[in-house]
């Protein structure tokens, strides 16, 4: 197998480092740089991959990066999501393909100028919607388009999860998340760039599983519970589908986190991807989070206290986030969730900002 | 405990359509049962249950005024009420069940004695099996409006904005309550779901410093998180392959055995520690113990 040439640009994203085992293990990635402006986040990339042995570059400037590289196949887009733009631009011009973090901007026409880009110099820009790969959910979509569910007419859907913002003080910065400062309602000090910025998968869901658009939005974002935050970290939205199927959307920091000085991921339920289609022959429900077990031990992440476990997966080579995006950069498959995948589900995250701004439903 | 002498009547009209369910909770409760009487003074220290009527027969006043409490229906038109001759009106209790539910007063209970700081938002979940629908009385009339109690009664305020957006063609309601202080309660209220399902009945509160909720962690769904359900029964399907249908989590074992032999990925295990198992045992069934040394059980 004939490796995959990567750099990463930004590792302001909490995801980027999620892929760092992989990049240490995976055999169709070869490593060859990292950069950050943030020195800080630099050296924890610095640390990791030191300490396997491994032979990356470092950078602080994503241009020298992509200039001392030549030799790269491809980059991941992990910047703030103000950069995320500037940096995919950057990388396109040199011939490189981008798997971007999502979202891939919040500003629809940087979306559009990326996808532009992409495409005038013919490289691949697959966003990071990684719920697409999960078994659960890949079966509901297999479900639906048997017809086994019948005409699926309701949906709802969460992604709730603890607040970032803690351990992550970036992802609480508006202007770095949305790109610009808006108030989630008129006169108000908090602003838009949190919860929905930051969940874009219920948008993408709805679309994905449904077949069709979204036609009609009304939301709402209730008080924060943490009076600290400069962003939302709450909001509910009520969907009309282009197919008349009426969609929930719960994208929320709802679940508090623990006060704990490293990020845990383990409080009892730290986070909830659920999905409940009604349809005229039957009923699926999962939850990607769903915890169907307990366990206590010294050598788990909150040691010798009671933990609830479970979720996970078993996805096959090529469905799965990095595989694959390296079998559509080797044209083996065809990408999944495409920049226009992420610039639709932007479309629909503004309107569920502008219903709440305006207290009224937005119809496309 | 109450100084108040428990109530030990019951007097209810003989045509409520809910009789028999209705007979037996009174039964387990050691409440006598009885039709409406033609003596007003009959009624006395009892309970009315009058809330399959939508109008009252002629002497409702009478037997109103002598007994201790009455159980209207909650939709009943003021104006009906109001132009009856009733000395306490105190004593007219809407007929809104699903405010006993427990979980209500659980979730009430953690807002108001502030165990986790102020209320933010909650979702209520209440989806009915297609077979059980009308349990609640009509969806429209009386079932969905009794969830939006609930969420008053826990927001503990009148509601600024509600917005209720229907499936077309189904009892099927996704709802958005705005409270004073922009509290927001979802509301997630359906009769279609498949009648292998149990129903669906979860309340998560979130509030500054914490949260409540009986939505299971554990039991709902299998080990993959899924579950699919029609109206001949519920299966837990396998994350592997989605056109198994295995039943339940033990259905799964086979298929998963050769979902791994067909990948690669079988478990080695040394079948003489098996075999010995298997003799030991035997051995046991004959002489009442078992022992197998050298670690291999």
């Amino acid at each position: 197998m004939k490796k995959m040439k990567l750099a990463v640009c930004g590792t302001a994203n909490p995801h980027v480092r999620l892929y760092y085992g992989q990049f240490a293990t995976a055999d169709f990635i070869d490593l060859k740089a990292i950069c950050d402006h943030d020195e800080k986040r630099l050296r924890d990339a610095q640390d990791f991959f030191k300490a396997r042995n491994m032979p990356v570059k470092y950078y602080t400037d994503s241009n020298e990066m992509l200039q001392k590289h030549p030799e790269i196949d491809a980059v991941m887009v992990g910047s703030d999501n103000i950069h995320h733009c500037e940096h995919t631009l950057a990388v396109a011009e040199q011939g490189k393909h981008v798997f971007s973090m999502k979202v891939m901007s919040m500003d629809e026409n940087e979306c559009r100028t990326m996808i532009k880009a992409c495409r005038q110099h013919k490289v691949i820009l697959q966003i990071e919607l990684e719920l697409h790969f999960h078994p659960q959910i890949l079966n509901l979509k297999k479900l639906i388009e048997s017809g086994r569910l019948g005409k699926v007419h309701t949906m709802y859907i969460s992604n709730i999860s603890q607040s970032p913002i803690c351990y992550y003080p970036n992802w609480g910065v508006p202007l770095l998340s949305y790109g610009k400062i808006v108030p989630i309602r008129p006169g108000e000090k908090v602003c838009r760039g949190g919860a929905i910025t930051d969940h874009p998968h219920p948008f993408d869901l709805a679309r994905w599983l449904n077949g069709a658009e979204f036609a009609k939005v009304y939301a709402v974002s209730a008080r924060n519970m943490r009076d600290y935050l400069e962003v939302e970290d709450h909001a509910a939205i009520n969907a009309e589908m282009t197919n008349g199927a009426n969609v929930f959307i719960n994208p929320s920091y709802a679940h508090l986190e623990e006060r704990a000085v490293t990020r845990r991921l383990y409080w009892p339920k730290s986070l909830e991807c659920m999905i409940k289609a009604v349809g005229t022959k039957g009923t699926y429900i999962t939850d990607f989070w769903n915890k169907p077990h307990y366990m206590l031990g010294s050598g788990l992440q909150s040691p010798n206290r009671l933990l609830l476990g479970g979720g996970g997966g078993c996805p096959e080579f090529g469905e799965s986030r990095l595989d694959s995006f390296y079998l559509a950069v080797t044209g083996q498959r065809k990408i999944e969730s495409s920049g226009e995948d992420g610039l639709a589900a932007v479309r629909v995250m503004n309107a569920a900002y502008e219903s709440i701004y305006s207290n009224k439903t937005v119809v496309f | 405990m109450s100084i108040i002498p428990e109530i030990k009547t019951v007097f209810m009209p003989p045509d409520d359509p809910r009789a028999a369910y209705k007979l037996r909770v009174f039964e387990a409760l050691g409440m006598k049962c009885g039709d409406l009487p033609e003596n007003p003074a009959d009624c006395r220290g009892g309970l009315l249950e009058l809330s399959s009527l939508s109008a009252f027969p002629a002497n409702c006043a009478a037997m109103i005024n002598e007994a201790r409490a009455v159980l209207v229906a909650p939709e009943l038109d003021g104006g009906i009420i109001a132009g009856l001759d009733i000395k306490n009106s105190n004593k007219l209790i809407p007929a809104l069940p699903m405010r006993y539910w427990g979980m209500v007063e659980s979730v009430s209970d953690f807002i108001k004695n502030k165990n986790g700081g102020d209320l933010v938002s909650f979702r209520i979940f209440m989806n009915l099996p297609e077979g059980r629908k009308g349990m609640f009385g009509d969806f429209s009339k009386s079932f969905l409006p009794q969830v939006i109690d609930i969420a008053c009664l826990i927001a503990s305020d009148k509601p600024d904005k509600i917005r209720l957006q229907f499936t077309p063609g189904f009892n099927c309601v996704f709802g958005i309550v705005q409270f004073p202080g922009n509290i927001i309660a979802e509301l997630d209220v359906n009769e279609c779901l498949s009648d292998s399902l149990e129903p669906v009945r979860f309340i998560h509160a979130y509030c500054k410093e914490g949260a409540i909720s009986n939505l299971p962690f554990s039991g709902y769904t299998n080990v993959e998180g899924a579950l699919l359900a029609t109206a001949a029964g519920i299966t837990r399907p396998v994350y592997e392959h989605n056109l198994w249908d295995g039943g339940d989590e033990l259905d799964n074992f086979y298929f998963r055995m050769i979902y791994k032999i067909r990948n690669g990925e079988s478990l080695s295990v040394p079948g003489v520690i098996y075999g010995r198992l298997v003799k030991a045992i035997a051995a046991a069934a004959g002489s009442g113990v078992a022992v197998l040394n050298g670690g291999a059980a």
